[in-house]
Protein backbone atom coordinates (compact mmCIF):
# COMPACT_ATOMS: atom_id res chain seq x y z
CA UNK A 1 0.00 0.00 0.00
CA UNK A 2 1.35 3.43 -0.96
CA UNK A 3 0.72 6.21 1.58
CA UNK A 4 1.63 9.90 1.55
CA UNK A 5 3.58 11.37 4.47
CA UNK A 6 1.84 14.05 6.57
CA UNK A 7 4.86 16.00 7.78
CA UNK A 8 6.27 19.32 6.55
CA UNK A 9 8.67 18.80 3.67
CA UNK A 10 9.86 22.27 2.74
CA UNK A 11 13.21 23.75 3.59
CA UNK A 12 13.90 23.91 7.29
CA UNK A 13 14.90 27.19 8.89
CA UNK A 14 18.52 28.05 8.29
CA UNK A 15 20.55 27.57 11.45
CA UNK A 16 22.43 30.68 12.49
CA UNK A 17 25.88 30.62 13.97
CA UNK A 18 27.04 32.84 16.80
CA UNK A 19 28.49 36.21 15.82
CA UNK A 20 32.24 36.44 16.09
CA UNK A 21 33.33 37.29 19.63
CA UNK A 22 35.67 40.22 19.99
CA UNK A 23 37.91 41.56 22.71
CA UNK A 24 36.87 44.81 24.34
CA UNK A 25 39.36 47.64 24.04
CA UNK A 26 40.92 49.24 27.12
CA UNK A 27 38.72 52.08 28.33
CA UNK A 28 35.83 51.07 26.14
CA UNK A 29 32.42 51.91 27.60
CA UNK A 30 29.79 49.33 26.78
CA UNK A 31 26.06 49.70 26.37
CA UNK A 32 24.11 46.66 27.60
CA UNK A 33 20.54 46.10 26.43
CA UNK A 34 18.16 43.81 28.28
CA UNK A 35 15.10 42.57 26.38
CA UNK A 36 12.62 41.27 28.92
CA UNK A 37 9.67 39.26 27.64
CA UNK A 38 6.97 40.86 29.79
CA UNK A 39 6.50 37.92 32.14
CA UNK A 40 6.38 38.60 35.89
CA UNK A 41 9.87 39.18 37.33
CA UNK A 42 11.58 38.85 33.92
CA UNK A 43 13.02 42.34 34.38
CA UNK A 44 14.41 41.51 37.84
CA UNK A 45 15.93 38.26 36.58
CA UNK A 46 17.71 39.94 33.68
CA UNK A 47 18.81 42.81 35.91
CA UNK A 48 20.42 40.24 38.19
CA UNK A 49 22.30 38.78 35.22
CA UNK A 50 23.31 42.29 34.15
CA UNK A 51 24.69 43.07 37.62
CA UNK A 52 26.84 39.95 37.43
CA UNK A 53 28.11 40.87 33.96
CA UNK A 54 28.93 44.33 35.20
CA UNK A 55 31.49 42.78 37.54
CA UNK A 56 33.30 41.28 34.56
CA UNK A 57 32.94 43.82 31.74
CA UNK A 58 33.16 47.61 31.48
CA UNK A 59 29.39 48.21 31.28
CA UNK A 60 28.69 51.94 31.31
CA UNK A 61 24.97 51.97 30.59
CA UNK A 62 22.13 49.50 30.86
CA UNK A 63 18.88 49.85 28.92
CA UNK A 64 15.80 47.67 29.41
CA UNK A 65 13.28 47.01 26.65
CA UNK A 66 10.01 45.46 27.83
CA UNK A 67 8.15 43.44 25.22
CA UNK A 68 4.46 44.26 25.17
CA UNK A 69 3.62 40.56 24.64
CA UNK A 70 5.71 37.53 25.50
CA UNK A 71 3.79 35.72 22.79
CA UNK A 72 4.98 37.81 19.86
CA UNK A 73 8.51 38.37 18.55
CA UNK A 74 9.92 41.88 18.43
CA UNK A 75 9.90 43.20 14.90
CA UNK A 76 12.92 43.23 12.64
CA UNK A 77 13.28 47.05 12.64
CA UNK A 78 13.53 47.08 16.40
CA UNK A 79 16.11 44.29 16.32
CA UNK A 80 18.23 46.28 13.85
CA UNK A 81 17.95 49.36 16.03
CA UNK A 82 19.05 47.41 19.11
CA UNK A 83 21.96 45.84 17.22
CA UNK A 84 23.12 49.29 16.10
CA UNK A 85 23.22 50.85 19.51
CA UNK A 86 24.07 48.07 21.96
CA UNK A 87 27.34 46.23 22.47
CA UNK A 88 25.63 43.36 24.24
CA UNK A 89 22.02 42.20 24.26
CA UNK A 90 20.57 39.74 26.74
CA UNK A 91 17.19 38.16 26.32
CA UNK A 92 15.55 34.98 27.45
CA UNK A 93 12.69 32.61 26.91
CA UNK A 94 10.50 31.30 29.65
CA UNK A 95 7.75 31.71 32.19
CA UNK B 1 3.64 15.71 -4.52
CA UNK B 2 4.27 14.68 -0.94
CA UNK B 3 6.81 11.97 -0.22
CA UNK B 4 5.32 8.50 -0.11
CA UNK B 5 6.19 5.20 1.50
CA UNK B 6 5.18 1.65 0.62
CA UNK B 7 3.66 -0.11 3.60
CA UNK B 8 2.28 -3.52 4.28
CA UNK B 9 -1.44 -3.32 5.01
CA UNK B 10 -0.89 -5.31 8.20
CA UNK B 11 1.90 -3.10 9.53
CA UNK B 12 0.73 0.30 8.26
CA UNK B 13 -0.94 1.35 11.52
CA UNK B 14 2.15 0.57 13.59
CA UNK B 15 4.36 2.43 11.10
CA UNK B 16 2.17 5.51 11.46
CA UNK B 17 2.31 5.30 15.26
CA UNK B 18 6.06 4.76 15.33
CA UNK B 19 6.77 7.62 12.95
CA UNK B 20 4.73 10.20 14.87
CA UNK B 21 1.89 10.55 12.39
CA UNK B 22 -0.84 10.22 14.99
CA UNK B 23 -2.23 11.91 18.10
CA UNK B 24 -2.16 8.67 20.05
CA UNK B 25 -5.24 7.21 18.41
CA UNK B 26 -5.32 5.03 15.28
CA UNK B 27 -5.50 6.86 11.94
CA UNK B 28 -6.66 6.17 8.39
CA UNK B 29 -3.86 5.50 5.89
CA UNK B 30 -3.53 8.49 3.51
CA UNK B 31 -3.31 6.74 0.16
CA UNK B 32 -2.92 8.97 -2.92
CA UNK B 33 -6.47 8.11 -4.01
CA UNK B 34 -8.00 9.18 -0.68
CA UNK B 35 -5.97 12.39 -0.63
CA UNK B 36 -6.98 13.19 -4.21
CA UNK B 37 -10.65 12.69 -3.35
CA UNK B 38 -10.27 14.98 -0.34
CA UNK B 39 -8.68 17.72 -2.47
CA UNK B 40 -11.38 17.40 -5.12
CA UNK B 41 -14.09 17.95 -2.51
CA UNK B 42 -12.75 21.44 -1.93
CA UNK B 43 -11.72 21.97 -5.54
CA UNK B 44 -8.15 22.57 -4.48
CA UNK B 45 -4.97 21.74 -6.34
CA UNK B 46 -2.35 20.02 -4.18
CA UNK B 47 0.03 22.96 -4.38
CA UNK B 48 -2.38 25.67 -3.25
CA UNK B 49 -1.03 27.35 -0.14
CA UNK B 50 -3.52 27.43 2.74
CA UNK B 51 -1.37 29.59 4.99
CA UNK B 52 1.83 29.73 6.96
CA UNK B 53 3.44 30.33 10.33
CA UNK B 54 6.13 32.85 9.46
CA UNK B 55 8.02 32.41 12.74
CA UNK B 56 8.53 28.76 11.84
CA UNK B 57 9.16 29.37 8.13
CA UNK B 58 6.60 26.71 7.37
CA UNK B 59 3.86 26.84 4.76
CA UNK B 60 0.81 24.56 4.66
CA UNK B 61 -0.20 23.25 1.25
CA UNK B 62 -3.64 21.90 0.43
CA UNK B 63 -2.07 18.48 -0.10
CA UNK B 64 -0.65 18.31 3.42
CA UNK B 65 -3.98 19.53 4.80
CA UNK B 66 -5.76 16.78 2.86
CA UNK B 67 -3.31 14.09 3.99
CA UNK B 68 -3.93 15.02 7.62
CA UNK B 69 -7.70 15.18 7.05
CA UNK B 70 -7.57 11.61 5.73
CA UNK B 71 -5.50 10.55 8.74
CA UNK B 72 -8.11 12.12 11.03
CA UNK B 73 -10.93 10.15 9.43
CA UNK B 74 -12.69 13.02 7.66
CA UNK B 75 -15.19 12.38 4.91
CA UNK B 76 -14.31 14.41 1.78
CA UNK B 77 -17.28 16.71 2.29
CA UNK B 78 -15.81 17.84 5.63
CA UNK B 79 -12.67 19.12 3.94
CA UNK B 80 -13.94 22.62 2.97
CA UNK B 81 -14.63 23.16 6.70
CA UNK B 82 -11.16 21.88 7.62
CA UNK B 83 -9.62 24.25 5.07
CA UNK B 84 -11.55 27.24 6.46
CA UNK B 85 -10.48 26.28 10.00
CA UNK B 86 -6.85 26.06 8.94
CA UNK B 87 -7.03 29.41 7.15
CA UNK B 88 -8.39 30.87 10.38
CA UNK B 89 -5.68 29.21 12.45
CA UNK B 90 -2.98 30.59 10.16
CA UNK B 91 -4.28 34.17 10.17
CA UNK B 92 -1.67 36.28 12.03
CA UNK B 93 -4.20 37.62 14.57
CA UNK B 94 -4.60 34.07 15.92
CA UNK B 95 -0.84 33.90 16.62
CA UNK B 96 -0.62 30.15 16.04
CA UNK B 97 3.12 30.18 16.74
CA UNK B 98 2.40 30.89 20.39
CA UNK B 99 -1.09 29.42 20.76
CA UNK B 100 0.19 26.00 19.69
CA UNK B 101 3.26 26.19 21.91
CA UNK B 102 2.37 27.75 25.25
CA UNK B 103 2.59 25.95 28.58
CA UNK B 104 -1.09 26.94 28.97
CA UNK B 105 -2.00 24.03 26.70
CA UNK B 106 -4.68 25.54 24.49
CA UNK B 107 -7.05 23.58 22.29
CA UNK B 108 -7.96 24.86 18.84
CA UNK B 109 -11.67 25.20 19.53
CA UNK B 110 -13.81 25.46 16.37
CA UNK B 111 -17.35 26.82 16.16
CA UNK B 112 -19.02 26.09 12.82
CA UNK B 113 -21.99 28.35 12.11
CA UNK B 114 -24.18 27.95 9.06
CA UNK B 115 -26.17 25.58 6.85
CA UNK B 116 -23.20 23.60 5.54
CA UNK B 117 -22.61 22.24 9.06
CA UNK B 118 -26.00 20.52 9.09
CA UNK B 119 -25.62 19.32 5.51
CA UNK B 120 -22.51 17.34 6.43
CA UNK B 121 -24.10 15.97 9.59
CA UNK B 122 -22.38 18.06 12.24
CA UNK B 123 -23.88 17.87 15.70
CA UNK B 124 -25.30 21.02 17.33
CA UNK B 125 -27.65 19.57 19.94
CA UNK B 126 -27.30 16.71 22.46
CA UNK B 127 -23.71 16.03 23.59
CA UNK B 128 -22.47 18.84 21.36
CA UNK B 129 -19.04 18.91 23.02
CA UNK B 130 -18.98 15.17 23.61
CA UNK B 131 -18.01 12.17 21.49
CA UNK B 132 -20.01 10.27 18.91
CA UNK B 133 -20.31 12.54 15.88
CA UNK B 134 -17.82 11.82 13.12
CA UNK B 135 -17.90 15.29 11.55
CA UNK B 136 -17.39 17.19 14.80
CA UNK B 137 -14.65 14.86 16.01
CA UNK B 138 -12.66 14.46 12.80
CA UNK B 139 -12.77 18.09 11.64
CA UNK B 140 -11.28 19.21 14.96
CA UNK B 141 -8.84 16.32 14.91
CA UNK B 142 -7.65 17.17 11.38
CA UNK B 143 -6.75 20.70 12.47
CA UNK B 144 -4.73 19.38 15.43
CA UNK B 145 -2.96 16.80 13.25
CA UNK B 146 -1.90 19.57 10.87
CA UNK B 147 -0.62 21.54 13.86
CA UNK B 148 1.41 18.54 15.00
CA UNK B 149 2.59 17.08 11.71
CA UNK B 150 3.17 20.23 9.67
CA UNK B 151 3.97 22.81 12.34
CA UNK B 152 5.61 20.62 14.99
CA UNK B 153 3.01 21.19 17.75
CA UNK B 154 3.85 17.92 19.43
CA UNK B 155 5.10 16.97 22.89
CA UNK B 156 8.87 16.89 22.77
CA UNK B 157 8.95 19.35 19.88
CA UNK B 158 7.00 22.65 19.85
CA UNK B 159 4.08 21.93 22.18
CA UNK B 160 5.05 22.93 25.71
CA UNK B 161 1.68 22.26 27.40
CA UNK B 162 2.23 21.68 31.10
CA UNK B 163 -1.07 19.86 31.62
CA UNK B 164 -3.05 20.15 28.37
CA UNK B 165 -6.64 18.91 28.18
CA UNK B 166 -8.69 16.40 26.17
CA UNK B 167 -9.98 19.15 23.84
CA UNK B 168 -6.54 19.23 22.27
CA UNK B 169 -7.46 16.03 20.47
CA UNK B 170 -10.52 17.66 18.95
CA UNK B 171 -12.83 20.46 20.05
CA UNK B 172 -15.37 21.32 17.40
CA UNK B 173 -19.08 22.07 17.55
CA UNK B 174 -21.82 23.34 15.29
CA UNK B 175 -24.03 26.22 16.34
CA UNK B 176 -27.76 25.55 16.50
CA UNK B 177 -29.31 28.67 14.95
CA UNK B 178 -31.07 30.63 17.69
CA UNK B 179 -34.71 31.68 17.53
CA UNK B 180 -35.44 35.13 16.02
CA UNK B 181 -34.79 37.91 16.69
CA UNK B 182 -31.46 36.55 17.91
CA UNK B 183 -28.87 36.16 15.18
CA UNK B 184 -26.42 33.28 14.82
CA UNK B 185 -22.72 33.90 15.35
CA UNK B 186 -21.90 34.26 11.64
CA UNK B 187 -24.42 37.08 11.21
CA UNK B 188 -23.22 38.84 14.35
CA UNK B 189 -19.71 38.75 12.86
CA UNK B 190 -20.81 40.34 9.58
CA UNK B 191 -21.47 37.31 7.37
CA UNK B 192 -24.83 36.44 5.84
CA UNK B 193 -27.34 33.84 7.04
CA UNK B 194 -26.54 31.68 3.98
CA UNK B 195 -22.80 31.63 4.69
CA UNK B 196 -21.12 28.98 6.77
CA UNK B 197 -18.23 30.15 8.91
CA UNK B 198 -15.60 28.63 11.14
CA UNK B 199 -14.48 30.55 14.22
CA UNK B 200 -11.29 29.38 15.86
CA UNK B 201 -10.40 30.16 19.45
CA UNK B 202 -7.40 28.98 21.47
CA UNK B 203 -9.09 27.74 24.61
CA UNK B 204 -8.81 25.98 27.89
CA UNK B 205 -11.24 23.15 28.55
CA UNK B 206 -14.99 23.85 28.82
CA UNK B 207 -16.58 24.66 32.18
CA UNK B 208 -20.04 23.19 32.40
CA UNK B 209 -22.49 25.70 33.83
CA UNK B 210 -25.39 24.28 35.80
CA UNK B 211 -28.43 26.23 36.89
CA UNK B 212 -31.44 23.94 37.03
CA UNK B 213 -33.93 25.74 39.24
CA UNK B 214 -33.78 29.46 38.57
CA UNK B 215 -36.25 30.71 35.92
CA UNK B 216 -35.01 34.29 36.24
CA UNK B 217 -32.76 35.42 33.31
CA UNK B 218 -30.63 37.53 35.62
CA UNK B 219 -30.11 34.57 37.93
CA UNK B 220 -28.99 32.37 35.03
CA UNK B 221 -26.55 35.03 33.84
CA UNK B 222 -25.11 35.52 37.32
CA UNK B 223 -24.26 31.81 37.36
CA UNK B 224 -22.42 32.24 34.07
CA UNK B 225 -20.61 35.26 35.47
CA UNK B 226 -19.47 33.16 38.44
CA UNK B 227 -17.92 30.66 36.03
CA UNK B 228 -16.31 33.47 34.05
CA UNK B 229 -14.68 35.13 37.09
CA UNK B 230 -13.31 32.01 38.77
CA UNK B 231 -9.94 33.16 40.18
CA UNK B 232 -8.37 29.81 39.25
CA UNK B 233 -8.80 30.57 35.55
CA UNK B 234 -5.69 32.13 34.04
CA UNK B 235 -7.41 34.89 32.05
CA UNK B 236 -9.67 36.14 34.84
CA UNK B 237 -8.89 39.82 35.32
CA UNK B 238 -6.68 39.82 32.22
CA UNK B 239 -8.89 41.24 29.42
CA UNK B 240 -9.39 38.23 27.17
CA UNK B 241 -12.03 36.67 24.94
CA UNK B 242 -14.49 33.92 25.85
CA UNK B 243 -17.13 31.62 24.44
CA UNK B 244 -20.54 31.13 26.03
CA UNK B 245 -22.53 28.12 24.85
CA UNK B 246 -26.12 28.68 25.83
CA UNK B 247 -27.84 25.36 26.32
CA UNK B 248 -31.43 24.86 25.31
CA UNK B 249 -33.17 25.81 28.57
CA UNK B 250 -30.93 28.73 29.46
CA UNK B 251 -31.32 30.13 25.94
CA UNK B 252 -35.08 29.76 26.23
CA UNK B 253 -35.20 31.56 29.61
CA UNK B 254 -33.13 34.46 28.29
CA UNK B 255 -34.90 34.66 24.94
CA UNK B 256 -38.39 34.48 26.42
CA UNK B 257 -37.34 36.99 29.06
CA UNK B 258 -36.76 39.53 26.28
CA UNK B 259 -32.97 39.71 26.51
CA UNK B 260 -31.03 40.46 23.34
CA UNK B 261 -27.67 38.81 22.73
CA UNK B 262 -26.02 42.24 23.05
CA UNK B 263 -27.60 42.70 26.47
CA UNK B 264 -26.41 39.25 27.51
CA UNK B 265 -22.86 40.07 26.44
CA UNK B 266 -22.92 43.45 28.20
CA UNK B 267 -24.21 41.88 31.43
CA UNK B 268 -21.62 39.12 31.41
CA UNK B 269 -18.70 41.42 30.56
CA UNK B 270 -19.73 43.71 33.40
CA UNK B 271 -20.34 40.96 35.99
CA UNK B 272 -17.23 38.94 35.15
CA UNK B 273 -14.96 41.79 36.22
CA UNK B 274 -13.07 41.10 39.43
CA UNK B 275 -11.33 43.13 42.12
CA UNK B 276 -7.61 42.44 42.71
CA UNK B 277 -8.44 41.89 46.39
CA UNK B 278 -10.75 39.02 45.46
CA UNK B 279 -8.02 37.37 43.43
CA UNK B 280 -5.71 37.73 46.43
CA UNK B 281 -8.39 36.29 48.72
CA UNK B 282 -8.17 33.06 46.74
CA UNK B 283 -4.37 33.03 46.72
CA UNK B 284 -3.84 34.52 43.26
CA UNK B 285 -1.17 37.24 43.04
CA UNK B 286 -2.24 39.91 40.52
CA UNK B 287 0.49 40.82 38.05
CA UNK B 288 2.17 44.15 38.58
CA UNK B 289 4.79 45.75 36.34
CA UNK B 290 4.45 43.05 33.69
CA UNK B 291 2.66 42.59 30.35
CA UNK B 292 -0.62 41.82 32.16
CA UNK B 293 -0.64 44.82 34.47
CA UNK B 294 -3.71 46.50 32.97
CA UNK B 295 -4.50 48.65 35.97
CA UNK B 296 -7.89 48.58 37.59
CA UNK B 297 -10.93 50.40 36.22
CA UNK B 298 -12.25 53.40 38.22
CA UNK B 299 -14.25 51.11 40.51
CA UNK B 300 -11.14 49.04 41.22
CA UNK B 301 -12.09 45.97 39.17
CA UNK B 302 -10.18 44.19 36.42
CA UNK B 303 -11.91 43.07 33.20
CA UNK B 304 -11.97 39.33 32.51
CA UNK B 305 -13.40 39.93 29.02
CA UNK B 306 -11.71 42.73 27.06
CA UNK B 307 -14.91 44.16 25.51
CA UNK B 308 -18.46 43.19 24.55
CA UNK B 309 -17.15 42.27 21.08
CA UNK B 310 -14.76 39.79 22.68
CA UNK B 311 -17.45 37.59 24.18
CA UNK B 312 -19.00 35.12 21.73
CA UNK B 313 -22.44 33.75 22.56
CA UNK B 314 -23.76 30.76 20.65
CA UNK B 315 -26.73 28.45 21.12
CA UNK B 316 -26.07 24.72 21.11
CA UNK B 317 -26.76 21.63 23.15
CA UNK B 318 -29.79 19.49 23.76
CA UNK B 319 -32.78 19.90 26.00
CA UNK B 320 -32.12 18.95 29.60
CA UNK B 321 -32.06 20.28 33.09
CA UNK B 322 -30.37 23.65 32.66
CA UNK B 323 -26.91 22.87 31.32
CA UNK B 324 -24.67 25.25 29.40
CA UNK B 325 -20.92 25.81 29.07
CA UNK B 326 -18.37 28.57 29.30
CA UNK B 327 -15.07 28.15 27.47
CA UNK B 328 -12.32 30.57 28.50
CA UNK B 329 -9.56 31.35 26.06
CA UNK B 330 -6.00 30.54 26.93
CA UNK B 331 -4.49 34.04 26.83
CA UNK B 332 -5.42 37.74 26.93
CA UNK B 333 -6.21 39.55 23.67
CA UNK B 334 -2.73 41.02 23.88
CA UNK B 335 -1.41 37.70 22.57
CA UNK B 336 -4.18 36.07 20.58
CA UNK B 337 -7.58 36.72 19.05
CA UNK B 338 -10.22 34.46 17.60
CA UNK B 339 -10.53 34.47 13.83
CA UNK B 340 -13.56 33.68 11.67
CA UNK B 341 -13.33 32.52 8.06
CA UNK B 342 -16.13 31.58 5.64
CA UNK B 343 -16.22 28.06 4.24
CA UNK B 344 -15.48 28.33 0.54
CA UNK B 345 -16.07 25.92 -2.32
CA UNK B 346 -13.26 26.53 -4.73
CA UNK B 347 -14.69 24.38 -7.48
CA UNK B 348 -12.94 26.03 -10.38
CA UNK B 349 -9.52 26.32 -8.80
CA UNK B 350 -8.13 23.30 -10.53
CA UNK B 351 -8.77 24.83 -13.94
CA UNK B 352 -6.21 27.58 -13.50
CA UNK B 353 -2.55 27.71 -12.66
CA UNK B 354 -2.85 27.11 -8.94
CA UNK B 355 0.68 28.31 -8.18
CA UNK B 356 0.18 31.66 -9.91
CA UNK B 357 -3.16 32.09 -8.22
CA UNK B 358 -1.75 31.27 -4.80
CA UNK B 359 1.14 33.71 -5.31
CA UNK B 360 -1.25 36.43 -6.46
CA UNK B 361 -3.54 35.91 -3.47
CA UNK B 362 -0.55 35.97 -1.13
CA UNK B 363 0.79 39.23 -2.57
CA UNK B 364 -2.63 40.91 -2.43
CA UNK B 365 -3.35 39.63 1.08
CA UNK B 366 0.06 40.65 2.44
CA UNK B 367 -0.88 44.32 2.59
CA UNK B 368 -4.10 43.58 4.44
CA UNK B 369 -2.64 41.44 7.19
CA UNK B 370 -1.11 44.31 9.13
CA UNK B 371 -4.71 45.37 9.77
CA UNK B 372 -5.71 41.82 10.75
CA UNK B 373 -7.59 41.20 7.49
CA UNK B 374 -7.09 38.65 4.75
CA UNK B 375 -8.20 37.94 1.19
CA UNK B 376 -9.51 34.57 -0.01
CA UNK B 377 -10.24 33.30 -3.50
CA UNK B 378 -13.94 32.47 -3.59
CA UNK B 379 -14.55 31.63 -7.25
CA UNK B 380 -12.48 31.27 -10.38
CA UNK B 381 -14.30 31.51 -13.68
CA UNK B 382 -13.31 32.11 -17.28
CA UNK B 383 -10.83 34.96 -16.84
CA UNK B 384 -12.85 36.08 -13.84
CA UNK B 385 -11.97 35.98 -10.16
CA UNK B 386 -14.03 36.53 -7.10
CA UNK B 387 -12.24 37.37 -3.85
CA UNK B 388 -13.68 37.56 -0.38
CA UNK B 389 -12.32 40.09 2.03
CA UNK B 390 -11.98 38.57 5.51
CA UNK B 391 -12.19 40.97 8.42
CA UNK B 392 -11.97 38.78 11.50
CA UNK B 393 -13.00 41.25 14.19
CA UNK B 394 -15.31 44.20 14.27
CA UNK B 395 -12.59 46.26 15.92
CA UNK B 396 -10.44 46.39 12.77
CA UNK B 397 -13.31 46.88 10.32
CA UNK B 398 -12.57 50.56 9.82
CA UNK B 399 -8.82 50.03 9.39
CA UNK B 400 -9.32 48.14 6.12
CA UNK B 401 -9.92 50.12 2.93
CA UNK B 402 -13.27 49.68 1.14
CA UNK B 403 -13.46 47.01 -1.57
CA UNK B 404 -13.71 49.60 -4.35
CA UNK B 405 -10.45 51.24 -3.28
CA UNK B 406 -8.72 47.88 -2.93
CA UNK B 407 -9.92 46.87 -6.41
CA UNK B 408 -8.30 49.95 -7.93
CA UNK B 409 -5.04 49.21 -6.10
CA UNK B 410 -5.03 45.48 -6.97
CA UNK B 411 -5.84 45.84 -10.70
CA UNK B 412 -2.22 46.18 -11.79
CA UNK B 413 -1.10 43.21 -9.68
CA UNK B 414 -3.84 40.97 -11.08
CA UNK B 415 -2.92 41.86 -14.66
CA UNK B 416 0.76 41.34 -13.98
CA UNK B 417 0.16 37.92 -12.40
CA UNK B 418 -2.48 36.49 -14.75
CA UNK B 419 -2.21 38.58 -17.91
CA UNK B 420 -4.59 40.96 -19.68
CA UNK B 421 -8.31 40.32 -19.84
CA UNK B 422 -8.90 39.11 -16.29
CA UNK B 423 -11.63 40.74 -14.28
CA UNK B 424 -12.19 40.43 -10.58
CA UNK B 425 -14.51 41.48 -7.79
CA UNK B 426 -13.92 41.74 -4.06
CA UNK B 427 -16.80 40.75 -1.81
CA UNK B 428 -16.73 42.92 1.30
CA UNK B 429 -18.59 41.59 4.38
CA UNK B 430 -19.17 45.19 5.47
CA UNK B 431 -21.33 45.79 2.41
CA UNK B 432 -23.82 43.09 3.42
Amino acid sequence: MKVLTPHFEGEEVERLTFATRRQFLPGEQLHLLLVENGKPKARQLLQFVADEIKQRLPIATIEVHSKPSAGRPIDADLVSMFAARAHLVISGLGD
Amino acid sequence: MARSVELDESSAQEHMFENNWTDGLPVIAPTPERVETMLAAAGLAATVEIGEIKERSRVLTAEKAAINAVLAGCKPEYFPVVVAALRAMLTPAFNAHTALTSTGGAASCLVVSGPYAESIGMRSRLNVLGPGNRANMTIGRAVRLVAANVFGARTGEMDGSSIGHPGKLSMCLAEYDPPAPWNPLRVELGFSHGDTTVTIMATEGPRQVANHLNPDPRGVLLTFAAAMRNPATYCVGKASQGLVILGHEHAQILHDGGWTKSQIREFLVEHSRIAPAELEQWGVVPEKGSQHDFGATPDGKLPSIASVDDLFVVTAGGAGAGWSAYIPVWAPTLHNRSVTVAVEHLGAHAAVDATSLAKLRESLAAGLRSDGADLLVKQVGLQALEFTLVIPTASCAECVMPAATLSAIFATQVEKALGRGWTFVIRDPREG
